[in-house]
């Protein structure tokens, strides 16, 4: 590797350890007191100041460096988490993103602006007052050497027990009720949880419910229990050893949270199920309350169903069976290697080539009538089948990084706006093919921005119409089938049905006296140029944007539905395809040429007489009902005769049945996708092609183009 | 009535509860002035909780005054009643109502 080629992947790794400083960040500013997303914070920034310093890139170290120092006060507790400050460092990492971006006079000392912005950063935070100025230049190598030598020793021991955990820590439930003669017989509750916490990390919940009044109370009695959580490498044999004084008159229960944890349990399990699952409350209760719009746990205190105590336990075991599953997510991504995408696309493409040649293979081998040769070719398709399930699921990215990356999208605008707006994502583990992906940020990024600015309503409206102030735009991903829905909700103001009908009716898209279902007006807001905005803002207003989302959406083969409730808010789902390279067809026959019918949109076959029909229509019965049918001869205008037998497919597009007549059904077909070229770009009916076991080609048919043509046609 | 209590520990548990039994029964308003309890054990910080739940069956008015010594606020951190540090007796007070 040149130097080149590190700073390449320097800067890599760098894009990465920013994307997660973002993410970090945003949490961080839910929950100031999180330690550990403070130390997550910090070490990206201390990672970053290093690994430029030993590539030479000053200017990156330098600032860096700066924004380390200020986050170390932070650890430190010598300033607090506050607006300012989370703001600040996201600007910083801007700030590191552009120099990474643009790499030239990297190795220059960090500019005067940037100097600046340090200083107006300090200066927002409070930082400085006490600490002494460090000088910029200091970021180098060595620096963070001696740096590390001057860690003070809490510090180094923290070092020492991260290290520790990495061998593999677990969390661990303990719960400690000491006997009421645990005084009287010398016994230290304090002493045995000190010795729990020199194990690594302890949360310690302690139970006073248990203390009678004063005049009932026999004070040389221990009547306190504890709750504790512990994080650590030790065995549960070492754990268990603290209490061996005091087990036989104690009651000491010790549970691996991993162990409660499986592929079933929610990630975030919710706050009531834990407290069913204590036996802290009847499930038939918390049914009573689980409508309610408040949190259920503030309502179980209130109603004096749950206690403090049982409360404070529960929201701390969610919270550390969230940690395991993250520690566990991360776990699993360690164990990963970076390849480029490029390479992953050569890698379908030759498994796709591997499948077409197989089928080549297969329909030879047929004819040789030779059955240990078939038999051969038969093992060889299914290693074919699972090489290729595989290499899809190498492509396959869960779309949680992109939903995160949305946050700072709705924080910023939702500042720029004067509107308070959280953004909730769901299903962010569901997996996409990695183009898909790609391709669908930009179209969110426009829905998105369209529900901050036309949506949600400023906190003055939302509680004059009784919503709660901020409002919430929730992204959430499902799979179901061959089809991946991402719904964008929020609680805003809706669509407004007769502002889109009006601005339509004076750009020329519709006439006034046209007769649209809601749906098709909404779907208006798809067409380029379209806002019904009176002024432009920097967000929005001039019209470019939701028509990408019909472009985009297009070029993935999905499709967008909008459901709006005035005043409530609106819904836009996308359904998208699993994956763009090889889909489950239907191969089909027409005289001497064969298509492919996407299976994700088949309901079924019937044969067809056409001695039976009726009239010209083109409508046969089926399941009792009319089907309108295309008939694809006809469509393509293929030579040759009618046969007297013939066949229709029946294909679902948009919740409606139609039927597409062919001469013949041939059966099931792994379609290997190739696009065909642009001299087909206008080709209708057709999306792309494919190639056969014999080596011809097939055409695949766009079915929802088809049935258009035909309704309009018929029109 | 005006007494001295230098620490609540195990060993003077039960002298300490008399004493605050009789601080209920005759006193409308009780300040405790933590600035000469030196030391407080699991013991001690029991016997503060039910006092105060007694206190508030009995509707009398509790008040911490003072600061708290090092090893009291060890104790209050090492049970896990505090997160972070707390140093004067006030806020004790606050914290345990809320026990």
């Amino acid at each position: 590797m040149n130097e080149d080629q590190f700073i390449e992947t320097f800067k890599e790794e760098a894009l990465e350890l920013l994307g997660n400083l973002e993410a970090a960040l945003l949490d961080l500013e839910e929950s100031p007191q999180d330690k550990e997303l403070l130390s997550a914070v910090f070490r990206v920034m201390h990672t970053i100041k290093g690994s430029a310093a030993m590539f030479g890139l000053e200017k990156i170290s330098g600032f860096a460096h700066e924004v380390e120092s200020i986050l170390s006060a932070l650890r430190d507790g010598k300033i607090t988490v506050s607006k300012e400050l989370i703001g600040h460092t996201l600007l910083a990492r801007d700030h590191i993103l552009g120099m990474l971006e643009a790499l030239s006079g990297a190795a220059d000392p960090v500019p005067d602006s940037l100097l600046q912005f340090l200083e107006e950063f300090k200066l927002a935070v409070g930082f400085g007052a006490d600490s002494p100025k460090q000088v910029v230049k200091e970021g180098s190598a060595a620096d963070i050497e001696s740096e590390r030598d001057e860690a003070p020793a809490h510090t180094r021991e923290a070092r020492k027990n991260s290290v520790q955990h990495s061998e593999k820590s677990e969390t661990w439930q303990i719960v400690f009720k000491p006997g009421p003669e645990m005084f009287r017989r010398g016994g230290n509750p304090l002493g045995l949880i000190q010795e729990l916490r020199s194990f690594g990390e302890l949360v310690v919940i302690p139970v006073f419910s248990d203390i009678p009044p004063l005049t009932e109370f026999e004070p040389e009695e221990c009547r306190t229990s504890w709750v504790l959580y512990l994080t650590t490498s030790v065995s549960e044999n070492e754990i268990r050893d603290v209490f061996i004084f005091v087990e036989d008159y104690s009651s000491i229960k010790i549970v691996c949270l991993e162990n409660l944890i499986d592929e079933n349990t929610p990630v975030h399990k919710k706050l009531g199920e834990i407290l069913v699952d204590s036996g802290k409350l009847e499930r038939s209760t918390l049914e009573k309350y689980l409508g309610s719009q408040r949190k259920i746990g503030e309502i179980l205190v209130e109603e004096k169903l749950v206690s403090h105590t049982d409360l404070k336990v529960a929201l701390e075991e969610q919270k550390q069976l969230q940690k395991v599953q993250k520690a566990k997510v991360a776990a699993t991504d360690m164990s990963t290697i970076r390849v480029k995408s490029e390479k992953l696309d050569l890698l379908m493409g030759l498994v796709g080539e591997l499948v077409t040649v197989h089928a080549r293979i297969l329909e030879t081998s047929k004819n040789t009538h030779n059955e240990e040769l078939i038999s051969v070719v038969e093992q060889f398709g299914r290693l074919t089948d699972d090489l290729r399930s595989n290499t899809m699921s190498i492509r396959m990215v869960p779309i949680g990084t992109t939903f995160s990356s949305f946050k700072r999208l709705v924080r910023d605008l939702s500042v720029e706006l004067g509107k308070k707006v959280e953004l909730e994502t769901d299903g962010g583990e569901t997996e996409l093919d990695k183009t898909v992906i790609e391709k669908l940020n930009d179209p969110l990024i426009h829905i998105i921005r369209n529900s901050l600015d036309h949506g949600i309503e400023v906190p003055v409206i939302r509680k004059e119409r009784n919503k709660p102030e901020c409002g919430i735009i929730r992204l959430s991903a499902l799979q179901t089938g061959a089809s991946v829905y991402i719904t964008i909700e929020d609680d805003g103001n809706g669509l407004d049905k007769d502002a889109i009908f009006r601005k339509a009716v004076r750009n020329g898209l519709i006439q006034s006296d046209d007769v649209l279902t809601d749906e098709e007006i909404y779907r208006l807001i798809f067409a380029a140029g379209f806002s019904t905005k009176e002024t432009v803002s920097s967000v929005s207003g001039r019209g470019v944007g939701m028509d990408v989302v019909n472009r985009q959406m297009e070029m993935i083969n999905g499709t967008v539905s909008i459901e709006s409730r005035p005043l409530k808010g609106s819904t836009i789902t996308l359904k998208i395809p699993l994956t763009l390279a090889i889909i489950d067809g239907l191969l089909v026959r027409i005289q001497g040429s064969y298509f492919v019918v996407p299976l994700s949109v088949v309901v079924g076959c019937m044969e067809f007489a056409q001695s039976k029909q009726v009239n010209d229509n083109n409508i046969v019965i089926f399941h009792d009902k009319q089907l309108p049918f295309v008939n694809m001869r006809e469509f393509f205008d293929l030579p040759g005769e009618r046969q007297a037998i013939e066949q229709i497919v029946i294909v679902n597009i948009k919740d409606q049945h139609v039927g597409i007549l062919v001469d013949q059904v041939i059966g099931g077909n792994q379609t290997v996708i190739k696009p065909l070229g642009k001299l087909f770009k206008q080709a209708e009916g057709v999306s792309s092609g494919t190639i056969l076991g014999d080596g011809s080609v097939a055409l695949i048919l766009d079915v929802e183009q088809i049935v258009d043509f035909a309704e309009k046609d018929e029109a | 009535m005006n007494k001295k209590i230098s620490a609540l520990t195990i060993e003077n548990a039960s002298m300490n509860k008399e004493l605050f039994l009789a601080l209920l029964d005759n006193e409308h308003e009780v300040e405790l002035n933590f600035s000469g309890i030196q030391d407080m054990d699991m013991s001690g910080l029991q016997l503060l909780i039910s006092f105060m739940k007694d206190a508030e069956k009995k509707q009398k008015k509790v008040v911490f005054t003072g600061g708290l010594s090092v090893n009291v606020q060890r104790t209050i951190e090492l049970c896990g009643l505090v997160e972070h540090s707390c140093e004067q007796a006030a806020s004790l007070a606050q914290i345990l109502r809320a026990v």
